[in-house]
């Protein structure tokens, strides 16, 4: 039950994207990375895992990449962060660390993106893409609209933690 | 204890392993079925969630142009009563044309037979310019098959074929190169998709003259598609007697970001 909820937010997340930021033309944006962030700083390993690995499936399957690359993206991006925040940073969250960490995310998403399409490319599977383009537009807009998002999301997932959360019966 | 044989480690290293097989089943084909699926059900949430959006957005957006209303209307009547005479010449001279051409024995110009086809998502991802159309292998559909707005408007080709879907890249996608030509001067040269911010048409010899809004259709050379298909206007021109070549930006005559009902051409 606690996984389908999940499961079902990340894909409300993923519809919100494409089938509201997109329209109102609040993009380039990545929600699934914000989440995952979120999940790295807030969660458990096991969860921010599952959550990081079927956000990024989500992704594969939507986007017009060949599958594996943007999970693959996403899943080294998130063991980084993983690694610093447990051995860099405190446990005490705070909104500077939550956004510092959505901007280092999205650059290393950036970066691991272009190196794995390299990396794809060596098994004829890398989609053509302009390094140029991604890294003076894309990723501007993209650090941009996921600042912009980061609090909107962090409330969502708070939401949802709520709901997922058994709560404990009290006798 | 080192990091190797930790269950973490086999947990990331399990994980790889299973993407590493996504990638393999994704490449051979073997996931269509399960894609077609997933097409469906997100075509369905993002179709209502845009639909929404779109109502939202143009209430508000009647509100700010609602004063301009009436020039808008002036010099719509006025490009309507313009397109008229130019419909009413073409349609003189495709008749002396065709006349022409029974006249000299040529070949019929084939018109074309189209698939009417509705757009499911399009990439949210920002990476590539693609979309998802509701129609498939099942249907007939091939690779490279040319997509276009009706009337002959061309937005993009068939790259990927799933059973009841299948994948539409745009023209302003970097994967795409198209051979072109410009209407009025019949120069030749190739079009390139560059990202979401239009097309470049590059490699026309520095003897052709091109001007801007000079329409580019689908020269016909390669196979992929047919010719006279129309790819949009020149925007801006971009050459130097030093270069070899001339270049010119090209806007697409097709509005690429609001795609719903396209054509897929057999």
């Amino acid at each position: 039950m606690r996984g389908l909820i999940w499961f079902s937010s990340l894909f409300i997340l993923l519809i919100i994207q494409g089938g509201v930021l997109v329209p109102l033309h609040l993009s380039p944006v990545n929600l699934i990375l914000i989440i995952a962030v979120v999940a790295v700083l807030l969660a458990d390993f096991n969860l921010s895992l599952g959550l990081t690995l079927t956000g990024g499936l989500l992704l594969d399957f939507v986007s017009g990449t060949p599958d594996g690359l943007v999970t693959m993206s996403l899943l080294v991006v998130f063991l980084l962060l993983y690694f610093v925040v447990n051995s860099v940073l405190s446990r005490n969250v705070t909104l500077v660390i939550l956004f510092s960490s959505v901007a280092t995310a999205t650059i290393a998403y950036f970066i691991l993106f272009l190196l794995f399409n390299r990396l794809f490319g060596l098994l004829g599977l890398h989609s053509p893409l302009s390094v140029s383009f991604l890294l003076t537009r894309q990723l501007p807009l993209t650090l941009f609209f996921n600042l912009l998002l980061t609090y909107p999301v962090l409330q969502y997932y708070l939401w949802i933690q709520k709901w997922a959360t058994p709560s404990k019966l009290k006798i | 204890m080192r990091f190797i044989y930790t269950k973490t480690f086999s947990k990331i290293f399990a994980i790889f392993v299973i993407l590493a097989l996504l990638v393999i089943l994704d490449s051979k084909g073997y996931l269509g079925l399960i894609k077609d699926g997933f097409f469906r059900i997100y075509g369905y949430g993002v179709t209502h969630g845009v639909q929404a959006t779109s109502n939202v957005r143009n209430t508000f957006s009647t509100l700010f142009t609602i004063k301009n209303l009436a020039s808008d209307n002036a010099q719509l009547n006025q490009k309507v009563d313009e397109l008229a005479f130019e419909n009413a010449r073409l349609k003189s001279a495709q008749d002396e044309n065709i006349s022409l051409r029974k006249a000299l024995n040529f070949k019929q110009q084939s018109s074309f037979n189209l698939l009417p086809v509705e757009v499911l998502n399009s990439d949210p991802t920002g990476f590539t310019q693609t979309l998802v159309i509701d129609k498939g292998s099942s249907d007939n559909l091939g690779l490279n098959q040319a997509v276009v707005v009706a009337p002959g408007i061309l937005i993009g080709k068939i790259t990927k074929l799933y059973p009841n879907s299948a994948q539409v890249t745009l023209l302003t996608d970097p994967a795409i190169v198209i051979n072109a030509e410009v209407v009025d001067s019949g120069a030749r040269g190739l079009i390139r998709g560059e990202h979401g911010l239009g097309l470049s048409l590059d490699l026309v010899t520095q003897n052709e003259l091109i001007k801007t809004g000079d329409e580019v259709i689908t020269s016909g050379l390669s196979n992929d598609f047919a010719r006279g298909l129309l790819i949009g206007q020149v925007a801006a021109l971009r050459s130097s007697s030093t270069e070899l070549f001339q270049k010119a930006f090209v806007s697409p005559a097709a509005d690429l970001r609001n795609l719903k009902f396209l054509f897929v051409i057999q």
